[in-house]
């Protein structure tokens, strides 16, 4: 029922026609406009929607509006009055506390009541605090520390407000003031300026503020939205999907069925060998709990969604199957039984209409295989003194991004599309919807906005994005689709559960001689990236250790679960769970000490990969060494303990691809330079979270001798920005960040040969440093706008451009081949070493991850501070997937697709971090710099479930450990 | 989520003529976060579970938030939401394992919304009953799913029919610290021992307790704790934060020279009511408890009944019954 009500927010008084359903997060978002305040799952399950209700935060998701009148409500809007932002918002922003920025407004609404009453809190007083609010990109550990630097700060000044504004002004002085401190220090450090220093990120004050734009914030004038029906079966043909009633629901614009778009095919993976096999909407079956059936537009969700429960579908249900060993029989239910005829959309980059090999993998439901073979391994099984063969299993999880995956498409008349995406390449979600779509390239434009924590799982071209377009070309005005929160756990495809079997053979020493694997990688009902992660797996192992005779065979399988498709380190943790979960096992059965096993078999710089990647650059045994040292191994390794507490350590090993050869093969950049001394850097990158405006401008900055401030940033726009490789596969620090090096150096050596003519000094004795453009003494030169305004003036008026291009691999536009694994893969390998140490209390059998010791590889630290932000990131990722967290499926059916029973790791499970930088300098990457976004996560497993044995013998090879496993072996054990 | 109507109760009598006066489809909500995103936001219904039409807000009434101390007791108005009473330096003396319990209930955030009453009177979590497309016997459907398929959560001791386990932590404590609470109806009020306020699916399988259609609980009352009295709080969850309870144990143990005396151990997490485990008190009556708490806590598993996916919890709650017993003393 509507009704009146008046709210008061942020000290203003609202009067509001309401519904009596609608939330207090509802109202702030759609009717005040305040999208400050995030919707994350609507449940009240992660605090990203956090306000303060009369001082105390509150879920905005759980109060109706009405019931919120005669409170004062504060917004993160609130927050920063008359432009001067409160010390919390402040400190998060200098001290890496954010990230994507999603989870940001309510952990520090959060906080604020906290020291409200509190203004002295301990560390473990904020941890309860924000227990509540979920992070997936820091891991809680620079949140904490802001919140304290913050509360410290406060009680210093004696105000709760510094007079500071909230401008890029205040960026700017905090920044200069850092490099000016990074100035001092620099010599002694690094021959670097501003590369190398822990400066505070660029858009930290947007997120701080809550001015981030995400999609879910875009609004368009009369919007409709989008809503998707779904198969409630596993497995069924469609018989009849019948919209007629759905069509005469008023308010409805809109309806679109497989039946639509039955010409249309997409994969990610869509080659000769393995043809696109995805619809936008499924045409003849359904083959997983939630595949895409029919969508709708209408004026508002409430019609939208009883549209969805207007369309009748008659189903003829199949037999089904969701064991991938059982898929692979013979005689298993076939779920993808015809050949997929007509366009795919990647047609013109090598995939053909008619796959070649549909004989080959049309049977036993095997969607992928990749074969290895090195060596002879049957030689190198008789020359081993130890053999083990052991089978790992890992579980499905979630990437857990914060913001829900969300799509707004707008068709112009003129028959352009403007997209807003979740997305982790524009360039790559532009290609695949244009074709999709039978669009130009460049009559798609997705534009620019934060994303909320990705992960790999906003890489996809997902249904839902296909038919807001969809939806928006035949209604003529822009839709919005939002996935819920349950959709997103559903359909935004997990992480590959996967079956190894792994046998490995030692001499005496642990020297490995030979190894067998299998492999088998549950894909769910589509092929999603199942022949790639099979591939990468074996990839992101075979930087670690020599293994001179090795066989490796990877299956991905269809089976009727949900699809599955890349999340950070995609396939790496999986193995690296199996291998160095066995390789301490070997080592306990030997009698060594496993980190001496692990030098023993590192791989070092200068090594060269079967595939021919050649280590340029490689700290793996200096991270080992130095993790080994700095988290106190020898003193904590076997401890002997009859407590009921016990602690253990274990330690394992991880490597990442710093880019890849892939769709558009290339990134490019290009700079702007002003004549007030500042540049535009145009980059098609994205900024998830990871830092990447941050740090190319960085790269820029350095490059061209002028601060971090100097430099605004137009980022993730497939118009306004050059084209690039994307955020995935770790490319973002060598490919991009080279290209925009490069670009600022074109720009330089034009600004070099006007200075030269000026100062009559040839242009390789010039230097650009501290904004000026001198000939060795800076005294004897001009500031880099002086020399900016010159150019312009000495070459006709011409605006100063610089472009560069960057290929990780520039003699290849071939992917490499998913089943052979042949072709080169990476330009430069990241490398971490990861030591847990566990306390099992083994009465409940509930372990506490007590501390992490990372030492990570990245080259060189573009900005150190946004370095540990994302090793803590994967530590806290790689704790969740070891200890907690599992998608729960029987029959298909997700069980638990909500924050409150997929357990993230919260504040309070929060272990000490220790990490530390090995700078390897890998010669092809800007300043030294590669990967560092994704590989911690895949050493954090093995580290974990070694660090258990070591604490109470219970040895798990199933992921999660959880605390009814570790009771139940040692009951077990106990007899 | 489906639209309602929502009305605020300015009294308690207020909310008992709405209530009779709407009839069933009408419900009392004391927070939300269970009614309101639990349920509505996820549309959990059935025959036996109408979607709520009008909701009746009883936060909005004075007599039924905040703290009455009280020489013998203290009564908690049970729309206080559970972070005043959690964070009340009274009740924190007075009955540690109440507000233990309290503590460890979701997120900050939803403490500062959900109530007493809300956190005793929630409806289960059992996936099934809480997925749209299983009609259970406790929406009204013919059918409990947890018996042939993955019952991993569900319960370990006296499960017929249907299998939930109760969700609320605050229960568990309250049972062991034998409180009552007051019940209004369109017949008057009476008041309950919640030794008699939670009935198991034989009974209702439709309901977790005795309150009727048209009746609000508003308030509870505890009695203060007999000399040498003490009390542990355990809950077992994946974090520490927002899950509901693997297996949680609340103790209290009158005791002289370390010996059981009287007390009560109440279980969470392990049937569809917060369950009293007599055979452990028994076990442990006139014995010293710190020597006799592992076998004591064994006797649990003289009654459980665990399911095809779910005997691990039985050693949960044998590990956490001597754990608490030992925290209790210790």
């Amino acid at each position: 029922m509507k009704e009146w009500i008046r709210l008061r927010v942020n000290g203003s008084d609202h009067d509001l026609i309401v519904e009596s359903h609608w939330t207090l997060l509802d109202v702030l978002r759609e009717n005040l406009g305040l999208t400050g305040t995030k919707r994350g799952c609507d449940t009240g399950e992660c605090g990203a929607c956090t306000v303060l209700v009369d001082g105390l935060p509150r879920n905005a998701c759980l109060v109706l509006a009405r019931s919120a009148q005669g409170c004062a409500i504060t917004t993160i809007e609130g927050l920063a009055r008359g432009g001067e932002l409160h010390p919390l918002q402040l400190a998060f922003q200098e001290r890496g506390a954010v990230q994507c920025g999603y989870c940001t407004p309510g952990v520090i609404l959060t906080a604020k009541a906290l020291l409200d009453h509190n203004p002295a809190p301990t560390e473990d007083d904020v941890k309860a605090a924000i227990a509540g609010n979920l992070c997936r990109c820091t891991g809680y550990v620079k949140i904490t520390e802001a919140i304290l630097a913050a509360a410290e700060k406060m009680n210093h000044d004696g105000a709760s407000i510094v007079r500071c504004k909230a401008t890029d002004r205040a960026s700017s002085i905090v920044a200069r003031q850092q490099v000016k401190d990074a100035l001092s220090q620099r010599r002694a450090i690094n021959e670097h300026a501003v590369v190398g220093q822990s400066l505070p990120r660029l858009d930290g004050l947007l997120k701080v503020t809550g001015q981030a734009q995400y999609v879910g914030d875009v609004r368009l004038p009369g919007m409709h939205v989008g809503k998707i029906l779904r198969s409630p079966h596993a497995h069924a043909r469609l018989v009849k999907v019948d919209i007629s009633r759905a069509e005469k629901l008023p308010g409805v614009k809109a309806i679109m069925t497989g039946r639509d778009v039955a010409n249309v095919r997409y994969a990610f993976v869509d080659t000769p060998r393995y043809s696109a096999d995805e619809h936008p909407l499924a045409v003849d079956k359904v083959r997983y709990i939630g595949d895409e059936i029919a969508a709708v537009a209408a004026v508002d969700e409430e019609t939208a969604e009883e549209a969805l429960s207007l369309i009748d579908v008659e189903y003829e249900i199949l037999p089904a199957v969701f064991d991938p060993e059982k898929a692979m029989q013979p005689n298993a239910p076939v779920i993808h039984d015809a050949d997929y005829e007509g366009a795919s959309v990647w047609e013109e980059w090598g995939a053909q209409r008619t796959p070649t090999s549909t004989a080959r993998y049309g049977y036993n439901n095997i969607s992928g295989q990749t074969t290895v073979e090195i060596g002879d391994v049957a030689r190198g099984f008789a020359l081993a003194d130890h053999i083990r063969t052991d089978r790992f299993e890992t579980q499905v999880t979630a990437h857990g991004a914060l913001e829900p995956h969300c799509a707004v498409a707008h068709y112009e008349p003129s028959g352009k599309l403007n997209v807003w995406l979740s997305s982790m390449s524009v360039f790559y979600k532009r290609y695949i919807l244009a074709k999709a779509l039978g669009l130009a390239t460049s009559q798609v434009h997705v534009h620019s906005v934060y994303v909320g924590g990705a992960f790999g799982g906003k890489i996809d071209v997902f249904p839902y994005e296909f038919c807001a377009a969809y939806l928006s070309r035949q209604t003529g005005q822009p839709v919005k689709i939002e996935l819920t929160r349950e959709e997103v756990f559903v359909t935004t495809r997990q992480r590959h559960p996967m079956i190894i079997e792994l046998k490995t053979g030692v001499k005496r020493d642990g020297a490995i001689v030979a190894q067998k694997v299998k492999l088998i990688a549950d894909n769910g009902a589509y092929r999603g990236t199942g022949p790639v992660v099979i591939f990468l797996a074996h990839a992101f192992n075979v930087p670690i250790y020599r293994v001179p005779n090795f066989k490796y065979t990877g299956y991905s399988v269809y089976t009727n679960n949900p699809i599955r498709g890349p999340q950070r380190a995609h396939g790496a943790p999986q193995i690296r769970f199996a291998m160095d979960s066995q390789l301490d096992l070997i080592a306990r059965d030997l009698g060594l000490d496993p980190v001496k096993v692990m030098l023993r078999n590192a791989r070092e710089k200068g090594d060269v990969l079967p595939n021919g990647d050649v280590l340029e650059s490689c700290g793996l045994k200096e991270c080992i060494t130095r993790a080994v040292e700095t988290s106190g191994w020898r003193e904590k390794r076997g401890r002997a303990q009859t407590g009921r507490l016990r602690r253990g350590v274990g330690i394992s090993a991880c490597s990442m691809f710093s880019g890849a050869p892939f769709y558009p093969f290339a990134s490019a950049a290009a700079v702007q330079l002003h004549d007030d001394g500042a540049i535009t850097l145009f980059t098609g990158t994205m900024e998830m979270g990871q830092g990447a405006e941050t740090t190319m401008a960085q790269i820029a900055a350095e490059e061209l001798g002028i601060e971090l401030a100097d430099v605004r940033v137009i980022f993730g726009d497939t118009e306004l920005a050059p084209i690039d490789l994307g955020n995935f596969l770790s490319g973002g620090a060598l490919v991009t960040g080279k290209a925009v090096q490069l670009a600022a150096a074109d720009a330089k050596q034009q600004l070099f040969k006007v200075v030269s003519e000026m100062l009559e000094v040839p242009p390789e004795k010039l230097t650009a440093r501290g904004r000026r453009i001198f000939a060795g003494d800076p005294k004897i030169g001009m500031s880099f706008g002086e020399a900016v305004r010159a150019s312009i003036l000495r070459n006709g008026g011409n605006p100063v451009m610089g472009r560069g291009y960057y290929k990780p691999l520039p003699d290849t536009d071939q992917y490499p081949s998913l089943a052979r694994a042949k072709g080169r893969f990476t330009p430069a390998y990241g490398y971490a070493a990861q030591v847990a140490e566990v306390e099992v209390d083994t009465l409940t059998g509930e372990v506490r991850l007590v501390q992490v010791t990372t030492f990570h590889d990245c080259g060189f630290p573009l900005n150190p501070l946004i370095v540990e932000g994302q090793i803590d990131g994967n530590v806290s990722m790689g704790q969740g997937q070891a200890l907690c967290e599992d998608v729960i499926l029987r029959e298909g059916q997700v069980f638990n697709p909500s924050f409150l029973t997929y357990a993230l790791p919260v504040s309070l499970t929060q272990p000490r971090a220790a990490r530390g930088e090995v700078a390897s300098l890998e010669p092809k990457g800007p300043f030294g710099a590669k990967e560092v976004g994704e590989g911690s996560i895949a050493g954090m497993l093995a580290a974990i479930a070694n660090a258990v044995h070591d604490a109470v013998g219970v040895r798990l090879t199933s992921l999660p450990i959880a605390a009814e496993k570790i009771l139940l072996a040692q009951n077990a054990r106990a007899g | 989520m489906k639209a309602f109507e929502l009305y605020d109760a300015a009294t308690v009598q207020d909310a008992v003529s709405m209530l009779s006066k709407f009839g069933p489809a009408a419900k009392v909500v004391a927070g939300g976060s269970d009614l309101v995103a639990g349920v509505m936001k996820d549309w959990i219904h059935g025959k036996g579970m109408p979607y709520p039409e009008k909701l009746i807000d009883v936060t909005t009434i004075p007599e039924m938030v905040g703290i009455k101390l009280a020489s013998d007791s203290a009564t908690i108005g049970a729309a206080t939401t559970l972070s005043a009473i959690a964070e009340s330096p009274q009740m924190q003396k007075g009955w540690r394992v109440l507000t233990d319990s309290l503590f460890s209930v979701a997120s900050p955030e939803i403490r500062n919304l959900g109530t007493l009453g809300g956190n005793i009177n929630q409806r289960p979590r059992c996936w099934f009953f809480r997925g749209e497309k299983f009609s259970c016997y406790k929406k009204g459907g013919d059918f409990c799913f947890a018996v042939t398929g993955d019952n991993r959560y569900n319960a370990i001791i006296g499960g017929e029919l249907c299998y939930i386990v109760h969700p609320s932590d605050a229960a568990t404590a309250l049972l062991a610290l034998n409180a009552s609470a007051t019940i209004a109806g369109t017949g008057g009020t009476r008041t309950v021992q919640f030794d008699n306020y939670f009935t198991g699916p034989r009974e209702d399988v439709l309901r977790e307790n005795i309150l009727k259609p048209d009746e609000v609980m508003v308030n509870v009352t505890i009695p203060r704790l007999a000399p040498n009295t003490k009390t542990a709080w355990t809950k077992l969850k994946f974090r520490q934060v927002y899950d509901f309870a693997l297996v949680s144990v609340a103790v209290v143990a009158t005791q002289e020279n370390g010996v059981w005396k009287d007390g009560r151990v109440v279980l969470g997490g392990v049937a569809p009511v917060p369950y009293r485990a007599k055979v452990v008190e028994q076990a442990l009556a006139g014995k010293n408890i710190k020597e006799n708490a592992k076998a004591a806590a064994a006797a649990i598993k003289t009654v459980a009944r665990p399911m095809s996916a779910n005997a691990y919890k039985v050693d949960v709650a044998t590990a956490l019954i001597e754990k608490t017993l030992l925290d209790a003393i210790a």
